[in-house]
């Protein structure tokens, strides 16, 4: 079996076992559920990064140069993140939402051949790889802001339901959901400007910068996910929105991301 | 006050549980504390009901009478007669024991078997509360004294050898946990409370035991508002201008005697828009309710009325069917007991008075014939002496029997008094029938559960 697909069917089980524990963990709470939950996000991880070097070394080009292929990218990084976070922000429950996130980010990126490859393609350069990195870290903190979303409907629904048992016991209160929501949103906006500011100032050096740029659908997407993300954060500060509102539409919202990151192609 | 008991005196209860009606049907027929007084005396003079004890919690407004036989549609009038609005289906639909059944509804009501949430131990100091007050202004007689001071020490045994008490999930422990799903941080959190309620203090004190450090009190008695206040370290607030302090309560507390919402919609929307609307949660643990329930829709705002906060606190707790079974059990062997009680208490007076009766007259009639006998010898008197005590003996056995089982079966009253008005003439030492003698415990009950039709005490 060649290195890629032993690597990929390895990060696909993983992942898949990553989602099937937490999910688990979320939904009735097992013994040594955590342990399990843990060692099969970092094989994954292991697995999933493997598979990226792999594939990379194939097509001789890192897997940022085209949308779909970083996907492997943001995925990765959100299943470290959704990890990491759970301490940090105080939600256990974060990757029984992030992980089947993770797994169809992970398909959508390794099979849906958006891998660039050609010499044309390979674009080096700090510009480019910050515009990149910025975008996929403003992602990461959207789509932890969705899983908090998510977590915050869950709770509210069960609060209004007059319900104290079940999965959403294991869910954090909904003042820490909003916290992390509005969180996400602080961080994962300003990451998105500079993203789109350091895409533009690398096609200004490459002297791409112009009517042709501004019509490509990465870009519009782009700035229609930067207006959306923009518009959520005022009028939560100015009070147009609140509580379930903002959760609702900032799912809404990184529907926006996932047809930028995913969809924009097929409109070329 | 009290009327002597009459021999017809029955104990019935009258009532509606969170089984039969829902909180916005029982707020309707709730009775404020200051109520009380006035509605026993309407009962008294329209009604002729010799005692009564109203006893109305959030679970329940229940009348335990000891009066003359009525009639089911009477008694189901009198548990509305206060409440002349309330809507006529209610009455239809209110619970109606007598004797034994209504004793065994008292002691299961006492014991929190009856409760929402089983085992709370607050419905019993309602029922002392309660019973407390029909007792000062006189509406307590020997019938509601006897079977109420047995509740309470049922209640007492019941909660000590099932252990329904540590089982139990509390409202406050609710409420303290609807909390802690809203709000990250409760020492952070402004609580304010409205009434002085014993069920929104207990909250409180569990909120003041999860970390709340902040507590505002509004009463519309200001000296009661500034005497919590003290306690607990909060700061007293006007009940009537309490608005400013609205908006900076994260929880809120409500527990009046009011019979009209404090809390409405328009008052709570300004509320929420000067919170920026941050999350409140009202806790609305009176009845009649506080707060509208429209409140309760508006975004951000969890609203959690008696009846949620119970059913929540009933479903949480473990091993509630067997404990519940078990409590059940000791009622009906507590029940079993008070009735056994009674019954020699009302059965031994016919039965002594008969025997001495008898034997009075077997020793007179025993003398007489000895003084026509004088050649007898000691032998042969004694061996005449106890022919007689014999033949008496065995002409009672059957009787005694038949008047035991009668009563046991609650009866007796009738045979006894028909055996006392054959037997005992005009006996000086035998008691007549229609004197007063223990009360009843009719035993027939109009609307039962399991065991209905079980042995009553009987007079």
């Amino acid at each position: 079996m060649e290195p890629r697909t032993l690597t990929l069917l390895l990060a696909l089980a993983l992942h898949g076992a990553a989602a099937f524990f937490a999910i688990r963990a979320f939904v009735r709470r097992a013994e040594g559920g955590e342990r399990l939950l843990g060692l099969a996000t970092v094989g994954a991880l292991a697995a999933h990064a493997a598979f990226v070097v792999v594939s990379w070394r194939n097509h001789g080009v890192p897997p940022i140069t085209a949308l779909p292929a970083t996907a492997l990218v943001f995925s990765w990084l959100l299943a470290a993140g959704g990890l990491a976070l759970r301490r940090m922000l105080g939600i256990a429950a974060l990757p029984a939402f992030t992980s089947p996130l993770v797994l169809a980010l992970f398909v959508a990126g390794a099979f849906t051949g958006g891998w660039p490859g050609g010499p044309g393609e390979r674009l080096v350069g700090v510009a480019l790889a910050l515009h990149v990195a910025t975008a996929v870290a403003a992602y990461v903190a959207f789509a932890i802001g969705f899983a908090a979303a998510l977590m915050f409907l869950w709770q509210e629904r069960a609060l209004r339901s007059r319900r104290l048992g079940g999965s959403a016991s294991r869910l954090p209160s909904l003042e820490t959901l909003d916290r992390a929501l509005h969180g996400t949103l602080l961080s994962g906006l300003p990451l998105l400007t500079t993203s789109l500011v350091l895409g533009a100032g690398w096609q200004r050096s490459a002297g791409t910068l112009g009517q042709e740029w501004l019509l490509d659908p990465k870009v519009i997407f782009g700035l229609i996910t930067w207006a959306v993300y923009a518009s959520i954060l005022l009028a939560r500060q100015a009070l147009f929105l609140h509580g379930r509102r903002v959760a609702v539409i900032s799912i809404a919202a990184f529907g926006v991301v996932l047809f930028t990151l995913l969809g924009t192609r097929h409109l070329l | 006050m009290t009327a002597g008991p009459s021999p017809r005196d029955t104990l019935l209860v009258v009532g509606v549980n969170h089984r039969v009606a829902p909180i916005e049907e029982r707020e309707l027929i709730a009775f404020r504390p200051e109520d009380l007084p006035g509605a026993l005396g309407l009962l008294r003079e329209r009604y002729s009901v010799r005692e009564c004890v109203i006893v109305s919690t959030c679970n329940r407004v229940e009348l335990y009478l000891g009066a003359t036989e009525l009639d089911d549609p009477v008694a189901r009038e009198l548990l509305l007669a206060w409440h002349r609005e309330m809507a006529r289906s209610l009455g239809e639909r209110a619970y109606l024991y007598r004797g034994g059944e209504a004793a065994r509804h008292l002691f299961e009501v006492a014991a929190g078997l009856d409760s929402m949430v089983v085992g709370e131990t607050e419905v019993l100091g309602q029922i002392k509360d309660a019973y407390g007050l029909a007792t000062a202004q006189g509406f307590v007689g020997p019938l509601l004294h006897s079977v109420f001071q047995r509740a309470f020490q049922v209640a007492r045994t019941v909660r000590t050898r099932t252990g329904l008490s540590e089982g139990r999930v509390s409202v406050p422990g609710v409420a303290v946990a609807f909390a802690r799903r809203i709000f990250e941080d409760l020492r952070e959190k402004v609580v304010l409370v409205v009434g002085g309620g014993r069920m929104g203090r207990l909250t409180l004190e569990n909120l003041i035991a999860e970390g709340v450090r902040s507590v505002l009190v509004a009463n519309r008695t200001r000296e009661r508002a500034e005497a919590l206040a003290r306690e607990v370290g909060g700061t007293a607030v006007p009940f009537d201008g309490m608005d400013p302090f609205l908006p900076l309560a994260d929880i809120i507390i409500c527990s009046t005697a009011s019979p009209k919402p404090v809390l409405c919609g328009d008052r709570m929307r300004g509320v929420a828009r000067q919170r920026r609307h941050r999350p409140v949660l009202i806790l609305d643990i009176a009845v009649p309710r506080d707060v509208e329930p429209a409140v309760g829709e508006m975004d951000g705002v969890f609203l959690y009325d008696i009846d949620d906060l119970e059913e929540v606190a009933a479903e949480n707790m473990e091993h509630r069917s067997e404990l519940l079974e078990a409590g059940r059990e000791l009622v009906r062997q507590e029940l079993e007991r008070f009735q056994a009680e009674r019954v020699a208490r009302d059965a031994d007076p016919a039965i002594v008075a008969l025997r001495e009766r008898l034997h009075q007259l077997r020793a007179a009639e025993l003398e007489r014939v000895l003084r026509t006998l004088p050649g007898l010898d000691p032998q042969q008197r004694v061996a005449i002496e106890d022919m007689t005590v014999r033949l008496v003996n065995k002409i009672l056995h059957r009787p005694m029997e038949v008047l035991r089982e009668e009563a046991a079966s609650g009866d007796g009253a009738p045979l006894a008094a028909a055996l006392q008005q054959l037997f005992a003439g005009d006996h000086p030492e035998a008691p007549m029938a229609g004197e007063p003698r223990p009360p009843a415990m009719d035993r027939t009950p109009v609307r039962g559960q399991a065991g209905e039709g079980e042995a009553g005490g009987g007079d």
